[in-house]
């Protein structure tokens, strides 16, 4: 059992972060709230889904509903950074009109925009990172959820990152983030909630 | 067609030419065959029904037959509504024609003044319709069985034993044309379904990735139906030109070989028909094929996984 007694509210509007050493059951937990795994008993509800009860069809309206960044970026390797970041849009059917206005400010917003026609080899971890949280965010998501967003960063790009979640933050979107970095955790000042052995052991 | 899957289409194709280049190829030979057999079954069908035209209904009369019987038995042949023709041949007339058609090879019968007239008089008549089915030559088994019963009537000949085989051939080849076709089109369905998978796994990243932005299984699954469906219509247009060209190829062999038999005359073409079936089959079943693989992809929870 990766997660056992986990009982964990996440106000509208907040930043929290999910602390907790390696195996102790944030990627679990991440999975769980992303609907990438279905949990096998109790109640997971994300921005008024009940991901528990979540049926095949609903699935793709949810992840709409929400904005994922992935610590190994997750990008498309033969997609330009546009369509890497259009992805969101292309998928729900926006108008090709919109995608590019709404990929142009997106990328201004993470300091990308000169990019836009670049293979996301051409970018450094960094760079591929803002990519990955301008996708995550494009579709103006109620819920920005990361898992090991600094993972493969060195500590300044790690704040430089922290600071683009808070931007997002302060613009009402609710942000959780799964991390092992103390360090940002503490100079953060947000909401810690810390996880072992699956389950939670502060901050619930 | 969406740009989606427009860009979808181009970058299978751009990134899997080998394995797109070897199923057409494949798929065209496939329905080559399916083209060809349907376009031997229409001229075999229709060299055979040329030659059951042929087909003479003999009514063999006894010696002792009355004027009546004989009268009663030319009403039923005409009444039948079966023969386009039927001629009394008396038996002066059925001497006189074995005569003509023995005497080059026996001259001795010719002159021989005992020669009797064992032939006996009667009705030959042409079928209006030629035997071309199994069910048409059991209507002449029923005709022959019913004139056979009339007063006067000694024998019925339709070359009864040639009729059965010929009957029994066509029934054999439209059997043998289903199952082969059957077998040939299941096949298609597996190499299509391979290029497919193929294509699928080498996307396996892309396909979880536009999941977990929400991509529907259609969004998904759409265009890799759709590229199924346009490599089946590819390979059924190329299988009709390579059929066209065979066919061009067999008529100069034809006329220039086997003139004698008029083969060239009475072979065509598939018709529009056919050909609109050849081609609904190439998409159909490259739809189908392409379907089948994909069917267990992109179907919401942790879809990746189960590709």
């Amino acid at each position: 059992m990766a997660l056992r007694d986990v009982n964990l509210t996440i106000d509208k509007g907040e930043m929290a972060f999910l602390t907790g050493p390696s195996g102790a059951g944030k990627t679990t937990l991440f999975r769980m709230i992303s609907a990438y795994d279905r949990p096998t008993s109790g109640a997971v509800s994300v921005a008024g889904f009940n991901l528990a009860n979540l049926k095949s069809f609903e699935v793709p309206q949810f992840r709409r509903r929400i904005g994922v960044v992935y610590q190994d970026f997750r990008l498309l390797k033969k997609h330009t950074i546009f369509e890497n970041v259009a992805l969101p849009l292309e998928v729900r059917g926006d108008a090709s009109g919109i995608v590019t206005k709404k990929v142009a400010e997106v990328l201004e917003q993470v300091g990308l925009a000169h990019r836009q026609g670049d293979k996301p080899e051409q970018l450094s971890g960094g760079e591929q990172q803002r990519v990955a949280i301008a996708r995550a965010l494009i579709h103006q998501p109620a819920v920005l959820i990361a898992d090991e967003p600094t993972g493969n960063l060195d500590p300044q790009l790690s704040l430089e990152i922290m600071e683009l979640f808070e931007k997002v933050n302060a613009q009402g979107t609710t942000v959780f983030i799964a991390t092992h970095d103390v360090e940002i955790v503490r100079r953060k000042g947000k909401r810690v909630i810390e996880i072992n052995q699956g389950q939670i052991i502060r901050g619930q | 067609m969406s740009s989606h899957m427009l860009r979808s289409l181009a970058r299978s194709w751009r990134e899997h030419t080998g394995t797109q280049i070897a199923t057409l190829v494949v798929l065209t030979g496939t329905f080559t065959i399916v083209a060809l057999f349907l376009f031997a079954q229409a001229n075999f069908v229709k060299i055979l029904t040329r030659w059951g035209d042929n087909v003479q209904f003999a009514v063999f009369l006894e010696d002792a037959a009355s004027q009546d019987q004989v009268s009663a038995v030319k009403a039923f042949l005409e009444n039948s509504g079966r023969f386009k023709s039927v001629d009394f041949v008396s038996k002066e007339k059925a001497a006189e024609t074995f005569r003509q058609q023995m005497g080059n090879n026996s001259p001795e019968l010719l002159r021989d003044p005992e020669f009797g007239n064992p032939l006996p008089a009667s009705f030959e008549a042409r079928l209006l319709e030629g035997v071309d089915s199994k069910s048409s030559y059991d209507v002449l088994v029923d005709l022959a069985g019913r004139v056979i019963s009339l007063p006067g009537v000694n024998d019925v000949s339709y070359g009864q034993g040639w009729v059965e085989n010929y009957a029994s051939l066509l029934k054999v080849f439209a059997t043998s044309s289903w199952i082969l076709l059957s077998v040939l089109l299941a096949g298609s369905l597996l190499i299509v379904g391979n290029a497919i998978r193929a294509a699928v796994q080498g996307r396996r990243d892309e396909i979880e990735i536009l999941e977990l932005f929400g991509a529907t299984s259609w969004y998904v699954r759409g265009p890799l139906i759709v590229e199924g469906a346009l490599i089946g219509l590819f390979a059924s247009i190329l299988s009709i030109g390579l059929c066209f060209a065979l066919f061009q190829w067999q008529q100069k062999i034809a006329e220039e070989n086997l003139g004698f038999w008029g083969l060239a005359k009475e072979v065509g073409f598939l018709s529009g028909t056919q050909i609109a079936i050849v081609l609904l089959l190439g998409l159909g079943f490259g739809a189908l094929g392409s379907y089948l693989s994909v069917r267990r992809i992109a179907t919401g929870w942790a879809a990746a996984e189960r590709i």
